[in-house]
């Protein structure tokens, strides 16, 4: 016998109250009854495993009695075996009796003393009590009952951990490191892309701290963590207790696990995120084994049970029958969307009217219908629904290749057979595919559907539904239920269930950091579909990319998912990188060696680009928003490009944009595009490119209306076009250039005004009458260029100089200006007004113009060196001969 | 020590046995009769049958559809009733045959052996 438990104390430290009943832990635990336990365990198995094989014995000996001595004699004998005292009739004795042991053993092992309370009627937040009044006898359950034997192989694992180190109190810790060797639990350290090896030093260091003394016993919150896990189960409606709910318990009931889990980038979040999964691959299980076998009692044809349905060949000719699909378990399970399933069913059940399911495309429609089906399937849906089928009709079989009378013939003869046939539901994807064809096909099915002739279940997109749905006959015949984008966490658990089918298809194995960076990253970078799609198709790639580089078995990680995205988007994703990081860290160097001067303007811009790259930047906001201020030729332009360069990669990746081509009111729409025209320059252009820099040049010259436009572009990182897409703005630098004030700027900077005084008087003064204050405030930084002195222009000639070498080089030309020269050419393409602008014309003119004329005429050739001396005089210095 | 347990555990299995058989093994028992003849109804569609006894088949609903409708459903409650009610005997006589099994075993035992014994 198993050594019996101590009673249940009536009034106990910690527990729960369910029904009235109070769920505590009260399970004996010492090395004594362990040992005890262990022994019970055995002679109960060896005692079983005895009367099976005398069971088994004695039906040898029945059967090698009846073919002895009965079989052959025939009636007679068998009469005389069973009605006198015979072997054969003994053995059959011992053998029933040995087998009615057997059943009865067998049923109490797989029997449970007690059973689960049912969690869909418990509240998902109950608590914990620790002052308990009074618990009478028969209502008190000790929740150890309830734990599966791989649970309490963990409880008994940590009591001997704890007693191993002599420690006086087996706590949360003792049961989390115990569980990490049962159950599902190293499946949630695998998809985590976690080993033991990363924790286990300061799980010993911790292991070494505990205090030691006699015992263990369960601490108070070692108890509470048993309770805890029980608690989990009920709540998730799990069968029993198991190792992983007590895993997920210990683990938020110690700081110290909580913290350690942290330093290995394991939050909260993210590791109930994984227990999610490994419960949601648990529950499909179960789901799909309870519908198989409804399964075999639907019917899979045109006809139903009761028999009262027609053959529908029309609606047979350009229709799917999902719930035939379902059957042969075609259609994918759907997972979460309770909320939306359960507001269809109550519009269905409500007033039999069709249904319209408005939401964009890849949220998830098409797996509600499919959810739908699975519920139909089962007959766990409204009666008007029982005993039907849900038949897809597939529009464009009915409107395609022929003319309008004859796809109204079409839909005619579905919309007949649905309604006489009487157990069809109809389902119509894209109905704006029929509405758009022709106003007859529409009033058609107004028509049938306010006759109550058939019963459809439609879907469209919210834009489809706005444009063709809202203010025509059809939006009064159905009831719309939206069906939102899921949140990040839905989405997450989504693609969990959906990432088995691909690790299945790929050969792969997922980590739970890919399946939440390609929920996390295609939330952020991509914009022209919705989660979860997106997201699962982010998910296939990987894996592909996955198998390809690493062949059968390839983890994938984070990384792949990062790889795949980045590619998509051109946007970097990946960790930066080494040489990244000193490229960030050298970042001014880098551009000044494009700009020259405007210390400020420069350091502003690296460090925005630094805050950007490391994650710190607001992220619904573009990376930074600049406005410069200052004369014509100071660089402004050219810093912008240097940052395209540098950051972006090249110069193309900067979308510039002439804001004094946009002066009047109607240039709104060039930019953002005309309602029903084309679309805009600028939103079509960052829809593109997302991961851009946006020049707009002489901002001061734009209508009133495009500087408010560009107030929520700076604010909210976002702009809707003409068409009602939003683009993104979040991952552009978007670099504003202004000449307004620049007067201002170049008095104060010849009377030495301190750069803060002239940076205030500007903004509060200077540009008062050209930009409104909230759009000055908009700005990450307002940077004003000073005027160029003679010793920057002359620097920029020489840099000006080393671009025609750099194109003379490719000729394989040597090409240097001396200083005189320099000196020479900076001093004539300096001009107060525009700066540095005129210098490069004068390069052109005296520079560029003595080169080709002299390559023209044959004079220089490969290797030689051409030197320019003042006065564009050039000579030619002749490379050696080969 | 092991000796011990293992006779009490034997001899508590042995005390036991009749009483667990016609308490808790008969309640088992008599949930396996009940879900088996459920089924054999569900599957022979017996109260969709008896349900839909006067709606037309096949969406004829002219009089004379009707009438053969009601005649042929009739028809096929008897029939599908039929079924149910051997599938339901199958169940009955295994149930019957648990009842019966235990007293069977014990009285079978002793007879032979007393009769072996003493004859």
């Amino acid at each position: 016998m198993i050594p019996s438990n101590p009673p249940i104390p009536s009034t106990p430290r910690a527990g729960v109250l369910i029904d009235g009943k109070a769920y505590i832990w009260s399970e004996r635990l010492d090395d004594a009854s362990l040992a005890k336990k262990r022994l019970a365990q055995k002679v109960q198995t060896a005692v079983s495993a005895g009367i099976l094989a005398a069971a088994f014995l004695f039906f040898l000996w029945f059967g090698w009695g009846m073919y002895l001595y009965v079989i052959p004699s025939g009636m007679t004998a068998f009469a005389r075996a069973v009605f006198r005292p015979s072997f054969v009739g003994l053995s059959f004795s011992l053998f029933l009796l040995a087998s009615s042991f057997v059943f009865q053993r067998m049923c109490e092992v797989t029997r449970r003393k007690t059973t689960m309370p049912d969690g869909t009627k418990v509240p998902g937040n109950f608590e914990i009590q620790r002052d308990f009044s009074p618990v009478p006898e028969g209502e008190r359950v000790n929740v150890a009952d309830l734990y599966h034997p791989d649970a309490m192989k963990t409880v008994e694992d940590a009591y001997k951990l704890a007693s191993s180190f002599g420690h006086a109190s087996i706590q949360p810790l003792h049961l989390f490191i115990s569980s990490l060797s049962h159950g599902d639990v190293p499946v949630v350290f695998g998809r985590l892309g976690l080993r033991f090896d990363a924790i286990s030093d300061a799980i010993n260091r911790r292991l070494l701290s505990v205090p030691t003394g006699p015992g263990p016993t369960f601490s108070e919150d070692a108890e509470q963590t048993l309770i805890a896990a029980f608690q989990n189960a009920v709540v998730r409606d799990r069968s029993s207790v198991s190792p992983i709910e007590l895993f997920y318990e210990s683990y938020r009931r110690d700081p110290f696990v909580q913290e350690l889990l942290y330093d290995v980038k394991v939050d909260e979040a993210r590791l109930s995120n994984v227990v999610e999964w490994i419960r949601i691959t648990d529950a499909l299980r179960e789901r799909y084994d309870k519908y198989r076998r409804a399964a075999a009692f639907k019917p899979t044809g045109p006809m139903n049970r009761s028999m009262t349905a027609i053959q529908t060949p029309a609606l047979d000719s350009v229709s799917e029958d999902l719930t035939t699909a379902a059957v042969g378990g075609r259609l994918p399970m759907l997972i979460g969307r309770d909320a939306e399933m359960e507001e269809l069913l109550r519009v269905i059940e409500g007033g039999g009217r069709s249904v319209l399911l408005v939401g964009p495309e890849g949220v998830g429609k098409t797996a509600l219908i499919s959810g739908l089906a699975e519920l139909m399937v089962r007959e766990d849906v409204p009666k008007m629904l029982q005993d039907r089928r849900l038949v897809s009709v597939v529009l464009s079989a009915v409107i395609s290749g022929v003319d309008a009378s004859e796809a109204q013939q079409r839909l005619i003869g579905v919309l007949n057979d649905s309604g006489r046939s009487g157990n069809v539901v109809l389902v119509m994807q894209n109905i704006e595919q029929l509405v758009e064809t022709g106003s007859e096909l529409a009033s058609l099915l107004v028509d049938a559907l306010t006759r109550r002739m058939a019963f459809v279940i439609a879907t469209t997109t919210p834009e489809a539904y706005a444009q063709t749905f809202e203010r025509s006959p059809i939006s009064r015949v159905f009831e719309v239920v939206n069906v939102p984008e899921p949140d990040t966490t839905e989405a997450i658990r989504i693609v969990e269930s959906k990432v088995g089918t691909i690790e299945y298809d790929q050969n792969v194995i997922f980590t739970y950091d890919a399946v939440e960076r390609s929920v996390l990253l295609s939330d952020r970078y991509v914009h022209a579909s919705y989660l979860p799609k997106k997201a699962i198709g982010v998910c296939k790639e990987a894996a592909l990319v996955a198998f390809k580089a690493r062949g059968e078995n390839a983890i994938v990680t984070g990384d792949d998912v990062e790889k795949v995205l980045a590619a998509k988007t051109g946007i970097p994703m990946t960790q930066v990188s080494t040489d990244e990081k000193d490229k960030l860290l050298t970042l001014e160097s880098t551009i000044h060696a494009r700009v020259i001067g405007q210390e400020e303007a420069v350091k502003a811009v690296s460090s925005a680009l630094r805050r950007a790259r490391t994650e710190l930047r607001a992220q619904n906001r573009p990376i930074s928003t600049f406005l410069f201020l200052g004369p014509s030729g100071v660089g402004k332009t050219a810093l912008a490009k240097a940052v395209a360069a540098s950051y972006f990669g090249g110069e193309n990746a900067m979308l510039r944009f002439d804001m004094s081509e946009y002066q009047d009111q109607a240039s709104v729409y060039r930019l953002i595009g005309a309602p029903g025209g084309d679309s805009g320059l600028m939103t079509e252009a960052v829809r593109r490119n997302p991961f851009s820099l946006i020049l707009l040049d002489e901002f001061e010259k734009a209508h009133p209306n495009i500087l408010n436009l560009f107030l929520q572009v700076f604010d909210e990182g976002r702009l809707t076009d003409s068409v009602g897409r939003v683009v993104d703005f979040t991952n552009c630098i978007i670099i504003v250039t202004s000449n307004a004030g620049s007067a201002y700027i170049q008095k104060a900077v010849s009377e030495g005004v301190p750069a803060d005084q002239m940076k205030t008087r500007l903004i509060e003064e200077e540009l008062h009458g050209t930009y409104r204050p909230e759009l000055l405030n908009r700005f990450d930084g307002i940077i004003v260029f000073h005027p160029l002195t003679p010793d920057d222009v002359q620097q920029i000639t020489y840099l000006m100089i080393a671009q025609v070498a750099e194109r003379l080089e490719a000729k394989g030309i040597m090409f240097r200006a001396t200083d005189e020269a320099v000196a020479e050419l900076s001093t004539k393409g300096y001009d107060p007004k525009f700066g540095a602008r005129p210098l490069r014309r004068i390069i052109q003119e005296e520079v560029d113009n003595a080169i080709a004329t002299a390559l023209l005429e044959g004079r220089v050739s490969r290797r030689d060196t051409i030197v320019l001396h003042p006065g564009g005089r050039i000579e030619i210095e002749k490379g050696t001969a080969l | 020590m092991v000796l011990r347990l293992v006779l009490t555990e034997l001899f508590d299995g042995i005390v036991s046995l009749p009483a667990w058989w016609y308490t808790r093994g008969l309640a088992i028992m008599t949930a396996w009769f009940q879900k088996f003849v459920r089924d054999a109804s569900e599957r022979f569609s017996l109260g969709v049958w008896v349900r839909n006894l006067f709606v037309p088949m096949y969406g004829d609903t002219e009089w004379s559809g009707r009438a053969i409708s009601f005649g042929v459903r009739f028809a096929m409650i008897f029939v599908r009733g039929g079924a149910v009610a051997v599938w339901s005997s199958a169940a009955f006589v295994g149930l019957a045959v648990y009842v019966l099994a235990l007293p069977m075993a014990i009285l079978g035992l002793l007879y032979h052996a007393v009769g072996l014994i003493v004859f």
